[in-house]
């Protein structure tokens, strides 16, 4: 078993084919051998570290992530499957969150669920839309705005 | 309003789009020898540097030089603020491009930053290798092109005449410097692999403007941004691009957008059409846009009446970027 500590100092304690999902825990415990000290993690709540947990709890038999050889290939966001997609339907600050924490602890599979959510939530958007889901603010001239649209004007006679 | 810029890879003058003139901070860093010291860049003469080299630079002229024994040394990317672009190499070309190794790219010049994806891409889905010799002149050259050597002495004679007048070389001239593979450099100890896309532009730091900060799509870490935008489709691309000045700043944001364009696969099923749109509405023209105009020539009939004059440089250089990679038409 290994021991995780959040930011708030929740402890957890999960089977080790679990926690070596993370790719930092992993190197962490190829390096520095088992312990019974908890490992540190200072950029992930409790709140978090218990979703992360349960996403990896879920996948621990799952084959390790093949690498990206080719990584100009345009991914597609629509392959997520059910189980996840229930899993990743939380509130938009933690679903930020986890993807953060996903990055932070190297778990590849959770980062890309993470980036397709939000890429889906982009997805077939217009700007005004877009603004209002992530919170930007509209700072172009009318004419900024004029110029950009004749620039986009290619993608839109496709 | 602005000053006019030229970009270094297209050509075109104007306002806007461009890498920015550097800062007084940026400039202060430049002459600060610390920050450039855990970085090897490309000296065009002679290579990688050295972990033993320093950097020292002209306050006057901002132009930098590596301390070199054999050879003069001579970097010029000071009189504009400079990119870095990091790339990791995924495919050997020839031995001479190992996986895990990165390289940087160098644009001395004021470059548009959709240019400069481009460019990237281009590289990176021709398995071109990134040779000093072919990119500073201008041309895309076959992955042997690593063996060939540039003419040392007419370029030293040329940088040492303009030294010696105490005018600034034309930079344009010399075009690209771009880290050499000739011989294979550690990576520095400050190197950081970012992300999946093993792409990072490292210009200086730029951080969300303030009223932007809100935002948690704009405020991810650029490693995250990349591989968002790697599943974002064209339409919504453009969508986000046109919520606010920041979006196009997003780590990726030009590469996402010209990948997504057109279907990715061997070069033999690239989707021309998107390609040539993409490339045409990136204000990509002059030695680019010769390039693809001979691409679209050979390989897309319907747009071989594009009206604009291609000169015989572009010609010459798109023809050979065809016959190196081995292009066929879809």
């Amino acid at each position: 078993m290994v021991k995780l500590q959040s930011s708030d100092n929740e402890e957890f304690e999960v089977g080790k084919n679990v926690a070596v999902q993370s790719v930092l825990i992993k190197n962490l415990l190829e390096d520095l051998g088992e312990s019974e000290e908890a490992i540190p993690l200072p950029n992930v709540t409790g709140k978090v570290l218990k979703k992360v947990i349960e996403y990896c709890e879920h996948h621990k038999d799952d084959p390790p992530p093949l690498r990206d050889d080719y990584d100009d290939v345009p991914k597609r966001s629509d392959d997520i499957e059910p189980w996840d997609e229930k899993f990743i339907k939380v509130d938009q600050e933690l679903l930020f969150e986890i993807l953060l924490a996903s990055n932070y602890m190297d778990i590849k599979p959770l980062l890309d669920l993470g980036c397709k959510t939000v890429a889906n939530m982009i997805r077939g958007k217009t700007p005004d839309e877009i603004r209002k889901a992530f919170n930007i603010v509209d700072d172009f001239t009318p004419e900024e705005k004029e110029q950009i649209r004749k620039e986009n004007e290619w993608a839109e006679d496709r | 309003m602005g000053r006019i810029y030229t970009c270094a890879i297209c050509g075109v003058c104007e306002r806007k789009y461009m890498v920015p003139p550097p800062t007084d901070a940026l400039l202060a860093a430049w002459r600060d020898a610390e920050f450039l010291s855990n970085m090897r860049i490309l000296n065009l003469l002679t290579g990688i540097t050295d972990e033993s080299e320093r950097w020292s630079s002209d306050r006057s002229t901002h132009i930098a030089y590596a301390k070199s024994e054999s050879k003069l040394s001579f970097i010029g990317f000071m009189l504009s603020r400079f990119q870095l672009t990091k790339t990791v190499p995924r495919i050997p070309v020839d031995g001479l491009l190992l996986d895990d190794f990165a390289q940087y790219l160098v644009v001395g010049q004021p470059a548009h930053h959709v240019c400069l994806e481009i460019l990237c891409s281009e590289l990176q889905r021709a398995q071109v290798a990134w040779t000093f010799t072919g990119i500073a002149l201008n041309v895309f050259t076959r992955p042997l092109a690593c063996q060939k050597t540039v003419d040392e002495q007419l370029f030293a004679e040329r940088l040492e005449a303009c030294m010696n007048n105490g005018q600034l070389p034309e930079f344009a001239e010399l075009g690209f410097m771009v880290s050499c593979p000739m011989s294979i450099p550690e990576p520095p100890s400050s190197a950081k692999i970012v992300g999946a896309a093993g792409y990072c532009a490292l210009a200086a730091p730029e951080s969300p403007c303030h009223q932007q900060l809100q935002s948690p799509l704009l405020c991810l870490p650029a490693e995250c941004q990349v591989e968002v935008l790697r599943y974002v489709d064209m339409q919504s691309l453009t969508a986000l691009r046109s919520t606010c000045r920041q979006a196009v700043k997003m780590a990726g944001f030009w590469r996402a957008l010209f990948l997504a364009t057109y279907e990715w696969s061997p070069v033999q099923s690239t989707d021309w059409r998107a390609y040539y749109k993409t490339c045409r509405s990136s204000r990509n023209n002059l030695r680019n846009r010769g390039r693809i105009q001979r691409i679209c020539q050979l390989a897309v009939n319907e747009f071989g009446r594009w009206d604009s004059p291609l000169d015989n440089e572009s010609a010459a250089n798109a023809a050979a970027f065809l016959r190196d990679i081995n292009y066929t038409s879809p």
